[in-house]
């Protein structure tokens, strides 16, 4: 469906997780702050502080240790569950703005509103204004806004008060000038539209197609035939043509995997079993979040693929479960059961995981025959009541097996992580 | 003597009988909840003859309700400071901190001078903006040339323990 007149805001937190942890620890404030992927890996978030000290988007912390070292820069952990509350509260801000029917979330730091309806009654760069300023002062969070007609159009605007301090950090593209709007769009990147992307980007730069500004002016139609039906629709969508609306509800899960890599060396057995005991169990919550039911799961472990001095090992493993299930303790016992099957002695191993597939929802799922109700009963019994205790004390207090109690091998290392200020025992300290 | 004796006397005997296993998986269910209702008197108490009010209970308590009026701009922060004792905030007690009300003079905010937290008392006057320590061991804060005052949030709710933890 195409439409040429909506009105897109695309709303965007700068350098989230820097920025959540600055509300916390404003003595971040003005310094040049990373904070590191999963087992303090790569820097996943910079502050612009840090950007200015050349460190690149998602470059392993050895290769940049020079420059932390001569600049001081401050290496943190990544405290998801904070960014995850701090993100909670900042889509909450945003839907009160309009209905829930136009509201997106569309990651932990980015969300799309839809404001057609509401187009004439407004000021569209005050509109963008007032929300920034919002979640500004409610949160501490910095964003920017991007609107336009489309939303690949309101992605663009956005990068473009993201590059422009002059548009103090709103950009409306549907009221602009359009000799200004060209200006801008033939100094950004082709790679920089949404959906395009580095690998089209090449065959791009080959046809002549550099900038925004090319692709906007390109015939639709003919680029359908050389790449794809989505290429197309990027085109109207820069044209101010929206084809892509506002997402509802997320399409239900295929597959749901839950798999970690390890913080210290796991070479045993007991250990890679508690390992993705934990991991069967991360998994079956979020099953039981979607209301869905697994048939098949397939358990994984490698060993570190960057080791060149012994060769990738990578074994995979599968099982079909007789009846579809959401319970914990059928989960785990595949899990384990598989992972000994996959086991070779020997193998310093750097991660495993599971893989659940063949879901199925559970509202609509028909029994067999001779199925035993009374076993089903007692497990849903029991994983109700463990839902509730996760719920109520957290879901590291009771689980099956050993998994969750403290100071296993495997655990993940998260040396700098900072407190998680939305718990009692951990609230910010205001010391003077 | 029996009224204070520990709670696991009274428990063992259930403890030594052995459970089926059927029993086992019937346990009452966790109710996970935030609220925590008190039921609320609709009349003052007063001394005397008893209300004819007390059979019309029907509003609860809801601590969260009360403290909070904006879940989403609310935060909770530890005080590890004297400098506002006089005005009640002692070391450990707790503060509802919520950001989105604009601070007038006289409220009690959380502000940010040279980037690290602080608990005063707003004042504004003809010379701008200062902090007032609540102690007088405290000295209050002028702003220096170059100085920025950042309010992080305004003080609603002083939680504070009156017994000692044990």
């Amino acid at each position: 469906m195409k439409h040429e007149n909506k009105v897109f805001f695309l709303i965007d937190v700068n350098n989230m997780y820097v920025s959540c942890e600055r509300v916390f620890d404003p003595s971040l404030n003005d310094k040049p702050v990373i904070v590191l992927s999963n087992n303090d890996g790569c820097a996943v978030a910079r502050s612009n502080e840090a950007k200015t000290l050349n460190i690149k988007m998602g470059v392993p912390l050895f290769q940049i240790k020079d420059i932390v070292q001569q600049h001081n820069v401050i290496v943190l952990s990544s405290n998801y569950t904070m960014y995850a509350e701090m993100s909670r509260r900042f889509h909450s801000i945003l839907a009160s703005y309009v209905t829930a029917e136009e509201v997106e979330p569309y990651s932990i730091d980015e969300c799309f509103i839809d404001f057609t309806a509401y187009e004439k009654n407004f000021d569209l760069e005050k509109v963008g204004q007032q929300m920034r300023q919002q979640i500004w002062k409610w949160l501490g969070l910095p964003v920017c806004v991007g609107i336009g007609r489309s939303k690949t159009e309101a992605k663009i605007a956005n990068h473009i008060a993201k590059k422009n301090p002059g548009f103090n950090s709103v950009c409306d593209l549907v009221n602009m000038d359009p000799c200004n709007k060209e200006y801008y769009f033939a100094q950004i990147d082709v790679s920089e539209v949404w959906g395009v992307g580095r690998k089209h980007s090449k065959k791009l730069q080959s046809m002549g197609i550099n900038t925004v500004l090319d692709l906007a002016c390109a015939e639709p139609r003919e680029m359908q035939k050389k790449f794809s039906i989505v290429m197309a629709r990027t085109i109207y969508e820069l044209q101010g043509i929206s084809c892509i609306e506002i997402e509802h509800t997320p399409p239900s899960k295929k597959q749901i995997v839950a798999s970690r890599s390890f913080g210290g060396r796991v070479t045993e057995l007991t250990d890679l079993k508690e390992a993705i005991s934990m991991y069967a169990q991360d998994a079956c919550k979020r099953l039981r979040d979607e209301g869905l039911l697994c048939g098949c799961m397939i358990a994984f472990v490698q060993s570190n693929p960057f080791d060149p001095n012994v060769p990738f090992y990578n074994k995979s493993v599968s099982y079909t479960f007789h009846e579809l299930t959401d319970c914990a303790l059928d989960l785990v016992k595949a899990a384990t059961v598989m992972v000994s099957h996959i086991f070779k002695e020997g193998i310093k191993y750097k991660k495993c995981g599971v893989v659940l597939t063949c879901l199925e929802p559970k509202s609509g799922h028909t029994y067999e025959l001779l199925t035993d109700f009374e076993m089903i009963e007692k497990k849903e019994k029991l994983m109700k009541t463990l839902d509730n205790v996760h719920t109520k004390f957290g879901k590291k207090k009771i689980g099956v097996g050993p998994c969750y109690i403290p100071g296993r091998t495997w655990s993940m290392s998260r040396d700098k992580l900072t407190k998680n200020p939305f718990m009692w025992d951990e609230l910010p300290l205001i010391t003077k | 003597m029996s009224e204070i004796a520990p709670s696991i006397i009274k428990i063992k005997p259930y403890i030594t009988q052995s459970i089926v296993l059927s029993e086992a998986l019937s346990f009452k269910q966790v109710v996970p909840s935030t609220h925590m209702l008190i039921p609320y008197a609709l009349e003052k108490i007063s001394a005397g003859f008893p209300s004819p009010a007390q059979d019309y209970i029907d509003k609860v308590l809801d601590m969260n309700e009360h403290l909070i009026k904006n879940e989403t701009s609310t935060f909770i922060v530890k005080v590890a400071s004297l400098s506002m004792l006089n005005a009640g905030i002692d070391i450990d007690d707790e503060l509802i901190v919520d950001r989105s009300l604009d601070a007038k003079h006289g409220d009690i905010v959380v502000a940010l001078i040279d980037n690290d937290f602080t608990v005063k008392r707003l004042m504004i006057d003809e010379s701008g903006q200062w902090l007032k320590a609540e102690n007088p061991e405290y000295k209050n804060i002028y702003l220096q040339e170059g100085q920025e005052l950042i309010i992080w949030g305004v003080v609603t709710h002083i939680i504070k323990m009156t017994r000692k933890r044990s």
